[in-house]
Order: structure tokens, then sequence, then C-alpha cells
């Protein structure tokens, strides 16, 4: 048989985490929980999880946007399938304009809040796939890369 | 001809600042509707599988996503409506025994002390008791979830008193000893749509406090420090 896919999802509300854990066990997946940014990434780290689900915009200082620049500029776990989560598509815009490297650090996917379950679903494989063919490019665009999360390390997102 | 564009920019910055609130009002309404699907989900996969006990988890998402939305009009309705005072005579003391009495059951949930004391000397006043119970309420849901976002291992408490504050007046004075604000949050936390909650807050519970108690000619006083808690008075004329 095939080996299930691991899920971590990080939100601030219990009542995502424990709605959408139930979701997806119910459809396969092993999941975990956090409901911070600093407990989402030492999960991860612990788990090595084949997607993240990640609310962007968590009341903690350390927020998902933060998680998200974190797991990003670390070596091992740069390449996690991130999807983000929010209840602001506007605010997203928003912020997406004032981080100069937003691009880099960006979710694979966002979804918005109440989040379309089937959606969900088939955007998991998708962002797992897009993740991989982000670790096969050549050695020296990677190179690159890294070289651009060096210089952007001391920048934060507002 | 020349056009004054004065109005014109303030209706400009008037409409900005409508546009950011309904932005952040929908994003705490859509976490709500998040929960409120998410809920009634669980509550059909238990259904599914006669798992009854995973059905009443569901339920008790629905429920308490019902709650917050009820609130959250509440607190619209308050804020936005400017109807006038209907002034009534009540016992201060009753009001606060009431509001606490509402938020037993959440507090023990949470883990969290939940006390108040009156000072039977209070007499009755004249107040408009339904926006004082909103205060009261927006008041001591703050306080809850101060103590519930302290990481602090230690236990936590809210108390609501019921006391004179001095010759002339008295108060309602809700302390906890939760996470506490630094002073810039302090600056900001009775503008509307001013929250430090993320997906929890719609920045109008203490908004709606500022207005009550302006209405009634009261003032509000907080002592906060991170760390060690906050305590908000609510001070009133006696008579």
């Amino acid at each position: 048989m095939e080996k299930s896919l691991r899920i971590v999802i990080v939100d601030d509300n219990p009542d995502f985490l424990f709605t959408m854990e139930t979701f997806l066990q119910r459809n396969g997946f092993e999941v975990s929980t956090a409901n911070d940014g600093k407990k989402g990434l030492e999960l991860i780290r612990r788990e090595r999880p084949d997607a993240v689900l990640l609310d962007v915009m968590m009341e903690t200082l350390f927020s998902g946007f933060e998680l998200c620049k974190q797991l990003r500029s670390d070596h091992d776990l740069q390449h996690t399938p991130i999807i983000g989560i929010s209840g602001m598509g506007d605010e997203l815009n928003i912020q997406h304009d004032q981080w100069p490297d937003y691009d880099y650090f960006r979710p694979d996917a966002f979804l918005e809040k109440p989040v379309d379950k089937q959606k969900l679903l088939s955007l998991i494989p998708e962002v797992i796939q897009k993740a991989k063919q982000r670790q096969s490019r050549p050695k020296w665009e990677k190179e690159k890369e890294e070289e651009w999360a060096q210089k952007a390390s001391h920048l934060r997102p507002k | 001809m020349a056009i004054n564009v004065t109005r014109i920019k303030k209706s400009h910055k008037e409409l900005t600042t409508l546009g950011q609130s309904i932005a952040l009002l929908s994003h705490g309404i859509k976490n709500i509707l998040e929960g409120l699907q998410g809920g009634a989900y669980v509550v059909e996969e238990g259904f599914k599988d006669g798992d009854t006990e995973l059905a009443r988890k569901g339920w008790n998402v629905v429920n308490k996503n019902i709650t917050d939305i009820t609130d959250v009009v509440q607190n619209v309705l308050y804020s936005s409506k400017n109807r006038p005072l209907k002034y009534e005579r009540v016992a201060p003391g009753q009001l606060a025994r009431d509001a606490v009495g509402l938020f037993q059951e959440k507090a023990a949930a949470m883990n969290i002390r939940l006390s108040q004391q009156s000072n039977s000397a209070v007499p009755e006043v004249d107040l408009d008791a339904a926006s004082i119970r909103r205060v009261l309420h927006n008041l001591i849901w703050n306080a809850l979830e101060a103590c519930h976002r302290d990481q602090e291992a230690k236990p936590h408490w809210v108390n609501v008193q019921t006391d004179f504050y001095d010759a002339d007046h008295f108060m309602f004075a809700v302390a906890d000893n939760g996470i506490g604000m630094d002073p810039a949050t302090q600056r900001n936390i009775f503008e509307e749509f001013f929250s430090t909650k993320g997906s929890g807050g719609t920045g109008l519970g203490l908004a709606v406090v500022d207005k009550v108690v302006n209405k009634h000619g009261g003032k509000i006083e907080v002592i906060s420090a991170p760390g060690e808690g906050s305590t908000f008075k609510i001070i009133f004329k006696l008579g």
C-alpha cells in the first residue's frame, strides 16, 4: 500500500485545526497541528511533512509569513510545499507589494477562508509536484537563489 | 473658477478607511464562517459513521462560532448605530454579577479563575443597562483572551470589581494577570478596527466600550504592563 502523505497544519484558530485535521485524516492524510509559528517550525523540522497548510496571518509575532520565510531560508526545509491560508486576500496583496523578496519566500499556493475543501484536496498533489520541480532545477540556479536568500535574510516582513 | 478639494480629499480618506474597516471585519467573519462550515462538516461525518462523540465535537464548534458571530453583530450594531441611551435605575453590582455569570463556564473551560466582588454600599444609578452589559461583556472577554494568550505557566485569573472610585463616582474594574500590553498597543486599543488578536479579533470590542462610556459621560482608565496583565476601570458619576 502506498504510504500516506504527511501534512502539518499551522493556524492560531483551534476550530480550524480540529476541523481541518478531521477532514484531512478522513481523506487519507497523516496530520499534525501547531497553533503558532514557532511550534509550527519545530513540528516541521521534526516531522518533515510532505506539505504544510499555513495560516499566513496569525496573531503572534511569529506570523505565518515569518514562518514561510524561515522555511525558505532553511537549507533542509526550503523545498517544503506550502499552501498559505488567509481570511484576507486584499491584505495579502498589500503585503506582497511591501515585501521585496515576496516572490522568493511566498507560499506555493493560496487559499481563502472559508477553505474550499475539494480545491484543497486537488491543490496538495499540485504543490508537491511544483516543489519537486523547484528542487530539480539546475544547480547554479539554486545557488543563485541561496545567495539571494542570504542577502535578504536581514529583511523582515512588516 | 477654483475648486475646493479639501472636502473631496476628506471623503476620499473616509472611504479608504471604510474600505479597510470592511476588509478587517470580513476577515473576522470569514474566520467564523470557516468555523461554521468546518463544524458542520465534522457533525456530518459523525452522523455518517454513527460516531456521536465526533458529531458532538463538531456541534460544539458550530455553537461556539454562532456565539462569535452574534458577538460581532452586536458590536457592529453598538459601534455604528447612534442610538439614544435608554436610562434605567440599576444596581451596578447586579450588572457585574450577571456579566460574570455568563462567562463562568467559558472561563472554567479555559482554566481561568473568574471572580467578582461588589461593594453593596454602591447605590442604584441611572445607566443604559443594555449597553453597559455589552461593555462588561467585551472587557471580560478581552481579559479572558489576554490570559489565554499568555504563554507563561502560571495560574490565571480575571476579577471584576464594583466599588466607589471617589466620593462622587463609582467604577467597574476588570483586571487580569494575562499577557498585558506595551505602551504602543495601549495607544491604539480604542481605535475602531485595531486588533492584536489575529484571526480572533474584529477590532470593535474596545471601540464600543469607549463609545458607550463616553456617551454616559464616564471615563476609562487603563493600567497595563507586558507580562503582568491589565486593569480597565470604567468610571461613572453616582446618581
